[in-house]
């Protein structure tokens, strides 16, 4: 698979940031957050392919970096604004924190320029375990037709999307010492980016299903 | 990719794959659960309120219609007593004011045990006596605001009527608000009650998680039961406002 065919596939993540940008205003804050997520996705990728075809993979690296960091940041708010930290901005402040100092941590051992998977599959095992939670309380509290929340279709999109990655590019991680020719690295991005698209159309019913901010505080 | 590639990464496609039907198992069958478990429990809350309602029914029926002739007899008995001293005269006086006062306070008790006007001019003409006779007890300007004929089912009826009573209840006794309104409006085969006050507020999570909020889990189930929405804004000192949304 070429990277331009890859460039087009990741581009997928444009249907969930479009489609929350005409719905911005309308939704309900506590979505904010995840439609941040989606435009800033969006705009990685179009980075990363301009970076690549410039030949600056150098950078590539770093923008990774920074977007897993912000990823985390702004998914763990959308949970803390559906109430999972029990609304406690303690908690909140704290696992960012955590994933902070974890994150400079291991760049200072690895290098800034090279991409931090292991930062990232801890981040991405807290989303995991944040989006199994917010599940089982969908699953418990919900009383209406669950297909029509988009609670349920973000988690379900998070815990497969992040199992996977994790799965996928735990061979990454400089510790386990697996050696890999390009070849074997194209099959895994392969795999990457059909997940990513599959991820990309969840987000998509997600948004759509995203419920209006009633506000009614206008009637006084 | 060399033979070891190779073995890996089948290894890893199958990992994937076992990972993937595991997946779709538990959201399978998590849907599968919470699907049963809705169902039971939107059987069980209607029960509730159903044999609620019945039994207030019944009780606002027995004190209306055996109490109140009962009373108004022994009132036209005492009336009937032949007697001229002043005494009694007084005492007889007396006796029937209280009389009086009990028949007045026993069709009050029936009156918001099952509203005679809910059951036979419907939920707006019921709203707007509730509201006038809640205005004359607490003080407190109360707008309704209605524009539409409310075509509805009388268990939907007296759903939101219990439910317009309990959050003026709630405001006319907690919220020490100067102004609250109540709306409703019909848009789209979808009822929206509409209210909102300037009162204290209060922090809608702690209340519902310390669990001494059962009047707001009163109303969550009986809009639960209509198969509607439930929503509740409230911030200390901005004021409460509640929106429910039931389907028609």
């Amino acid at each position: 698979m070429s990277d331009t065919t890859f460039f087009i596939l990741s581009l997928s993540i444009g249907f969930p940031a479009i489609l929350g940008i005409i719905r911005f205003r309308k939704m309900d804050p506590a979505y904010h957050p995840f439609i941040y997520y989606t435009c800033l996705s969006l705009l990685v990728e179009v980075a990363v392919y301009i970076l690549l075809s410039d030949k600056r993979k150098d950078l590539v690296g770093t923008v990774y970096n920074l977007f897993a960091l912000t990823e985390f940041c702004l998914l763990t708010r959308m949970f803390y604004n559906w109430g999972l930290f029990k609304r406690r901005k303690n908690t909140f402040t704290y696992i960012i924190a955590f994933s902070f100092l974890l994150f400079i941590g291991t760049l200072y051992i690895r290098g800034y320029d090279k991409t931090n998977y292991f930062a990232q599959i801890v981040n991405h095992f807290a989303l995991i375990f944040f989006s199994i939670s917010a599940f089982n309380r969908m699953i418990l509290n919900e009383k209406n037709n669950i297909f029509k929340n988009a609670k349920f279709w973000i988690c379900i999109s998070i815990i497969i999307y992040y199992t996977y990655f994790i799965l996928m590019n735990t061979e990454q991680l400089s510790f386990l010492n697996i050696k890999r020719t390009d070849a074997f690295e194209n099959k895994i991005f392969q795999i990457n980016a059909y997940t990513n698209v599959l991820a990309s159309l969840l987000y998509t019913v997600a948004v759509i299903w995203i419920p209006k901010n009633k506000n009614i505080i206008t009637l006084l | 990719m060399d033979t070891k590639e190779q073995e890996y990464y089948n290894s890893l496609v199958i990992v994937l794959i076992v990972v993937g039907i595991v997946l779709v198992y538990f959201i399978i069958t998590a849907i599968r659960y919470q699907r049963r478990s809705l169902r039971l429990h939107k059987e069980r809350i209607k029960a509730e309120i159903d044999t609620l309602e019945n039994e207030r029914k019944r009780i606002a029926a027995d004190l209306h219609d055996e109490l109140g002739p009962l009373l108004s007899a022994v009132k036209l008995q005492i009336n009937n007593l032949d007697t001229t001293g002043t005494e009694d005269l007084q005492a007889i006086d007396k006796s029937s004011r209280y009389i009086d006062t009990i028949i007045t306070k026993l069709r009050e008790i029936s009156n918001d045990l099952m509203p005679n006007t809910l059951l036979r001019k419907g939920l707006k003409n019921a709203i707007v006596e509730f509201i006038d006779n809640s205005q004359d007890a607490y003080k407190l300007p109360v707008k309704f605001i209605c524009e539409q004929d409310l075509q509805l089912s009388q268990e939907k009826e007296i759903n939101l009527y219990r439910i317009v009573q309990e959050i003026t209840h709630n405001t006319l006794k907690h919220a020490k608000a100067s102004m609250f309104i109540i709306k409703i409006s019909i848009q789209d085969d979808r009822l929206f009650l509409l209210t909102a006050d300037n009162g204290i507020g209060f922090d809608y999570f702690s209340k519902i998680r310390d669990n001494s909020g059962l009047g707001l889990r009163n109303l969550q189930s009986r809009t639960e039961v209509m198969g509607g929405e439930f929503n509740c804004v409230s911030n200390p000192e901005k004021g409460t406002a509640y929106t429910i949304e039931v389907p028609l």
